[in-house]
């Protein structure tokens, strides 16, 4: 059985994937080198999110 | 240097950063507390014995019951209900290494809130660990 806390839990994993991809998305189609690394460096913490290492 | 380079090295940047990281948080989450319990120790029970809500998860922690010889009160001593603060963790390991109780009971639980132990908060300069050596 499903427990609110098993729904809230993926409901935020869904959330960090859909971020995460929007960030790849960005990554990819920019052309500004600057904000490359900025999308790189925000990306480290949601891809930790879904490994659960943090 | 064309953008599809410096977004591959970019890329390797990130990607080590996050390697790194990503151990430094294994190595974290992983860790176990040595406990060294004072002779006067009379049982150890788990707080899955007191409610089913725990059973099975990282929260089932120790509980350390030191009767006195006589009877008389009971002390409950709770530690690592907030992580961030080391000291109640360190009273409570202090407490269970040394209490010699002469009347009544003694319970200890060194880490009441295990999953939040594992909850790291490196970047804030709070350290994964600290070492103390006790005689």
């Amino acid at each position: 059985m499903l427990t609110i806390n098993s729904v809230v839990m993926i409901l935020y994993y869904f959330i960090t994937t859909f971020f995460l991809l929007a960030m790849v998305r960005n990554f990819i189609v920019t052309r500004d080198v600057q904000e490359a690394l900025l999308y790189a460096v925000v990306m480290i913490p949601f891809v930790l999110r879904l490994l659960r290492l943090k | 240097m064309n953008i599809r380079t410096a977004k591959l090295i970019i890329l390797l940047f990130a990607g080590s950063c996050a390697a790194i990281a990503g151990s430094l948080f294994k190595e974290h989450m992983e860790y176990k507390e040595a406990v060294v319990a004072s002779p006067f120790l009379s049982e150890v029970r788990k707080l899955s014995d007191y409610s089913d809500a725990v059973k099975g998860s990282v929260n089932d922690a120790n509980v350390y019951i030191f009767n006195g010889p006589t009877p008389g009160g009971t002390v409950v001593l709770l530690g690592g209900t907030h992580p961030e603060e080391p000291v109640a963790n360190l009273s409570a390991q202090i407490f269970t290494e040394n209490v010699h109780p002469v009347q009544g009971r003694v319970i200890v639980i060194n880490r009441i809130n295990t999953s939040a132990s594992m909850a790291t908060r490196m970047g804030e300069a709070y350290p994964r660990f600290y070492h103390i050596s006790t005689p």
